[in-house]
C-alpha cells in the first residue's frame, strides 16, 4: 500500500468517525425527504448535490491543502523530503488519503443523487456524478497546489495563499456552473458542434487532469526531483488551443485563423507568466545560479534552474512576433482581436517591466509582501500617474507613463523599452548590493 | 562512504558553504564541529539532498545526491534538530510508515518489533508519540532514521536537550550502530561527548573545512608528553637533545611538555633515559588528546 495513503489512512479512518458521519448525513436525507411534498425525489437529489460540494469542495479541498500544511506545522516535512517515496506515490497518497472522509461522505451523496433524481435518464445522471467527481478531483488538487506553493513561503502568506485559492477555486466553479446553466445550446468549438454537458465535462476532466498533474510537478519540485518547466509550456498551449477554438471558424482564411490564435495564445502566455511571477517562490538567487551554470555550461540544471514563468513568457514572445509579422500580411481584419500587431510586443514589454518590478522589491530588504508592493506600484505608474497627468493636460508625461498602445505602437514599444530599461539598471544595482557580494567577490 | 567535493552554497548575500571537500570513510562515526552559524546545518543538509547547492558534488555510496535524490535516500537517514514526529500515530505506526516510505524491503510489522527492541522502545509500541517524553520522543525519531537500515546515518545535534542517562544511551547506541557497520556524521556542541565514539573530527569555520583529523583507530605518530620534576633540573635539557624525535619543549616551573615523535617504544626509551640521567621525575604521561583540544587547536589556527 501506498505509504502515504496508508497513514492518512490511519489518522483519518476510524469506525467512530464513520459510525458518526453515516448519522449525520442519514439524518439530513431523512428530514429533506419528510419536508419535501413529493417525499424521495428531486429535492433529495439537489440537497445530496449540495451535500456532495459541501463535502468534498469544501471539506475537501481544506483537508487536501492540510496534507500539506500539517507536514509544515508538525515539521514531519524533512522526514517526508526524505524518505525514497516518488513524487507521485506522495501526490496520490496525499490526494486521496487526507480527504478519505470527505469522499466517503461524497459518494454517499451521490448515490443518493442518483437514485433520487427523476427526470434524466442514467446516462445522464451518470454524467452529472462524473462531472461532480472531476470538479471535486480539480478543486481538491488545486488546494494541494496552493499548500505546495505555500511550502516556501511564510508562515503569514500560507494562510494569505490558501484564502485566495480557495475564492479563486470558487469563482472557477462560479464561472463553470453559470456557462453550464446559462444556455443549452452546442458550444462550436473549432466550428465542429458539441453537446454542451458532454463538452463542460470533458472540459472539467481535462482540466481536473492538468491540475493534479500540476500537482504532481510541484512535488517533484519539493522533492528535489529535478523538473524542466516544459509542462508549464504544454499547459498554455493546451489553454490556447481551448480558447483559441472558441472564435476560430473553419472556413475563416488562414491568416486570420493564425491571429486569433495568436492572439489568445499572447494573452494566456502572458496571463499565465504573470500568474507563475507572482504566484510561485522566487528564489533571490535563481539568476545567480543561472549564470553559474551557463558558465560552467551545465544546460541540464539551467534548465531544470529556470523560473517557471520564463517558460510561459517564451511561448508570449513567440505569439507577439506571430502577431507582429501578420500584421503586414496581405489580408488583414481591422477587428482587435485579430489585429494585435506590434501592440503584442509592447504588451510583451510591459510585463518584462511589471516582472522586472516584481525582482527589485524581491531584491529588497525585506522580502514580506512584496507582491502586494509591486501592484501598487504598477498601479500608481500605469493608472494613477497618468490619470493625474492627463488631468492636468500633461500630455508628455501621460505619454511618458502610459503611451497609447494600439494607436502609435511603435511609439509605445520605445517608451516601454526605456521604462524596461530603468527597471533593469534598478534592478542590477539592488542585485550587486543585497544578494550576491559574496558571490561576485568570490 | 561520502564525497564532497567543490560545494558552494549561498544565501541571499552571504556564502554559507564555501568550496568545501572532503571524504568520510566507511564505518566511521565523524563528529562534524564548528562555532554557531559555521554551516554545520546547511553542510548536512545538502548532504542529504535537502538543499540545493549552487555548485559541487556529493555523493554517498557512490550515488549523486542533487541528481539521484530520491535513491540516495534509500541509503540515507537523516534526524534533524527537531525530531519532526506524527504525534497523533503510536510508536509503532509512525516506525512502520519510515520504514514503508524509505523503501525498506522489510516485513513492515517485524522491522517495527526490532528497531523498537534496539532502541529500548518493545513496551512503548502502542503508544502515540506526543504523549512520550522528549528522550523517547528522540529515540522515536532516531529510530525512524534508521527502520530501512541505511548505510549512512546524518544526525544533527542528537544529544540536544538530553538528561545525562539518555546522552550516555545515545552513546552507546552510536557505538552499536557503528559497530553493526553504519557510517555516522554527527554535529553536535557537546564535544566531550563525541569524543566518546567519534573516529573522526571535520571541523568547520565560516563555510569552510579548516581541519579533517581521524581521533582513533590508528596510533597518533607524534604524542603529548607531560611531565613533572621534583625540582628545576636544568639537566633535563641535555637529555631531550639526546632525542631528535624530541620537539617544542614547553617548561612551566617544574612542569615540563614536549612533543615525541614515536611510538610506545620510544616513548619507554625517553623515560629510561630521564631515570638514567638521574633526574627527579615525579610524573610521566602522554596527554590525551580529546576531541575537545583537538577542536580547540583547530579553532586557535590561523
Amino acid at each position: 500500500m501506498n505509504p502515504e495513503l496508508q497513514r492518512n489512512v490511519w489518522l483519518e479512518w476510524s469506525a467512530h468517525r464513520v459510525l458518526l458521519l453515516s448519522v449525520v448525513l442519514a439524518s439530513i436525507f431523512v428530514l429533506v425527504t419528510l419536508f419535501d411534498p413529493n417525499g424521495f425525489g428531486n429535492v433529495v437529489a439537489n440537497a445530496a448535490l449540495s451535500l456532495f460540494v459541501l463535502a468534498t469542495m469544501i471539506w475537501g479541498s481544506h483537508r487536501a491543502g492540510d496534507a500539506m500544511l500539517d507536514e509544515l506545522r508538525e515539521r514531519t516535512w524533512d522526514s517526508q523530503r526524505m524518505s525514497a517515496m516518488s513524487p507521485w506515490s506522495m501526490t496520490w497518497g496525499k490526494l486521496c488519503g487526507a480527504t478519505i472522509m470527505p469522499w466517503f461522505a461524497g459518494s454517499v451523496c451521490l448515490v443518493i443523487y442518483t437514485i433520487a433524481r427523476f427526470g434524466p435518464t442514467l446516462a445522464e445522471r451518470l454524467q452529472v456524478v462524473a462531472s461532480c467527481i472531476a470538479a471535486a478531483i480539480l478543486v481538491q488538487a488545486l488546494s494541494l497546489i496552493g499548500a505546495l506553493v505555500g511550502t516556501r513561503l511564510e508562515k503569514h502568506a500560507r494562510s494569505t495563499l490558501a484564502s485566495w485559492s480557495a475564492v479563486g477555486t470558487f469563482l472557477l466553479l462560479l464561472v463553470y456552473f453559470s456557462v453550464y446553466y446559462r444556455s443549452t445550446d452546442a458550444i462550436v468549438w473549432f466550428g465542429v458542434s458539441c453537446d454542451r454537458l458532454d463538452f463542460l465535462t470533458a472540459s472539467l476532466f481535462a482540466l481536473a487532469g492538468w491540475t493534479v498533474f500540476g500537482a504532481y510537478r510541484m512535488m517533484s519540485s519539493e522533492l528535489a526531483v529535478a523538473t524542466r518547466p516544459w509542462a508549464w509550456s504544454a499547459f498554455v498551449i493546451y489553454l490556447t488551443i481551448y480558447f483559441a477554438g472558441a472564435f476560430i471558424r473553419p472556413e475563416w482564411p488562414l491568416n486570420r485563423s493564425l491571429a486569433v490564435f495568436g492572439a489568445a495564445g499572447l494573452v494566456v502566455a502572458i496571463g499565465a507568466s504573470y500568474l507563475a511571477a507572482f504566484a510561485l517562490f522566487r528564489d533571490p538567487l535563481t539568476f545567480h545560479r543561472l549564470a553559474t551554470y551557463a558558465a560552467a555550461r551545465a544546460w541540464r540544471r539551467f534548465f531544470e534552474e529556470l523560473p517557471v514563468w520564463t517558460a510561459s513568457f517564451a511561448i508570449a514572445v513567440a505569439f507577439s512576433l506571430l502577431c507582429a509579422v501578420l500584421a503586414t500580411a496581405p489580408v488583414y481584419s481591422g477587428e482587435r482581436i485579430e489585429a494585435v500587431g506590434l501592440g503584442g510586443i509592447v504588451i510583451v514589454l510591459y510585463a518584462v517591466r511589471n516582472i522586472g518590478l516584481l525582482y527589485y522589491f524581491t531584491y529588497g530588504e525585506s522580502r514580506r509582501r512584496v507582491e502586494t508592493t509591486t501592484v501598487i506600484c504598477i498601479a500608481i505608474i500605469s493608472w494613477l500617474l497618468p490619470s493625474i497627468a492627463e488631468s492636468a493636460g500633461l500630455t508628455a508625461v501621460h505619454w511618458l507613463l502610459r503611451p497609447p498602445l494600439w494607436d502609435h505602437p511603435v511609439a509605445a514599444g520605445a517608451i516601454i523599452a526605456l521604462h524596461v530599461l530603468v527597471v533593469g539598471v534598478l534592478c542590477w544595482r539592488r542585485y550587486r548590493e543585497r544578494i550576491a557580494p559574496a558571490a561576485i567577490a568570490a | 562512504m561520502i564525497n564532497v567535493n567543490g560545494l558552494v552554497f549561498e544565501y541571499p548575500g552571504q556564502r554559507a558553504l564555501d568550496d568545501v571537500a572532503f571524504t568520510i570513510r566507511a564505518n566511521s562515526v565523524t563528529a562534524l564541529v564548528g562555532p554557531n552559524g559555521a554551516g554545520k546545518t546547511t553542510l548536512m543538509r545538502c548532504v542529504c539532498g535537502l538543499e540545493k547547492p549552487l555548485s559541487g558534488a556529493v555523493t554517498v555510496d557512490g550515488i549523486d545526491v542533487i541528481t539521484e535524490p530520491r535513491l540516495s535516500h534509500e541509503r540515507l537517514g537523516y534526524l534533524s534538530d527537531f525530531f519532526g514526529l506524527y504525534d497523533a500515530l503510536s510508536v509503532r505506526r509512525v516506525l512502520m510508515h519510515a520504514a514503508s516510505a524509505n523503501g525498506s524491503r522489510r516485513n513492515l510489522p517485524d522491522a517495527a518489533a526490532t528497531t523498537a527492541a534496539r532502541l529500548g522502545l518493545s513496551d512503548r509500541l502502542e503508544q502515540r508519540v506526543g504523549e512520550l517524553s522528549r528522550g523517547l520522543r528522540q529515540r522515536v525519531a532516531i529510530g525512524q532514521a534508521i527502520i530501512h537500515e541505511p548505510k549512512v546515518l546524518i544526525l544533527d545535534e542528537p544529544a540536544s536537550g538530553l538528561d545525562p542517562e539518555a546522552r550516555h544511551d545515545l552513546a552507546e547506541l552510536f557505538r552499536t550502530l557503528q559497530k553493526d557497520g553504519m557510517t555516522l556524521l554527527v554535529s553536535s556542541h557537546i564535544l566531550a561527548e563525541l569524543g566518546a565514539y567519534a573516529t573522526d573530527m571535520l571541523v568547520i569555520r565560516g563555510g569552510r573545512i579548516i581541519e579533517q583529523r581521524t581521533l582513533k583507530d590508528t596510533a597518533p605518530l607524534t604524542r603529548e608528553i607531560v611531565m613533572e620534576l621534583a625540582d628545576t633540573d636544568g639537566a633535563v635539557n641535555a637529555v631531550f637533545d639526546a632525542f631528535d624525535n624530541v620537539s617544542n619543549i614547553r617548561r612551566d616551573g617544574r612542569r615540563i611538555r614536549c612533543a615525541l615523535n614515536g611510538d610506545d617504544d620510544a616513548q619507554h626509551r625517553l623515560l629510561r633515559a630521564l631515570i638514567e640521567a638521574d633526574i627527579a621525575v615525579v610524573s610521566f604521561a602522554t596527554l590525551e588528546r580529546d576531541l575537545q583540544q583537538s577542536y580547540l587547536e583547530s579553532m586557535q589556527a590561523p
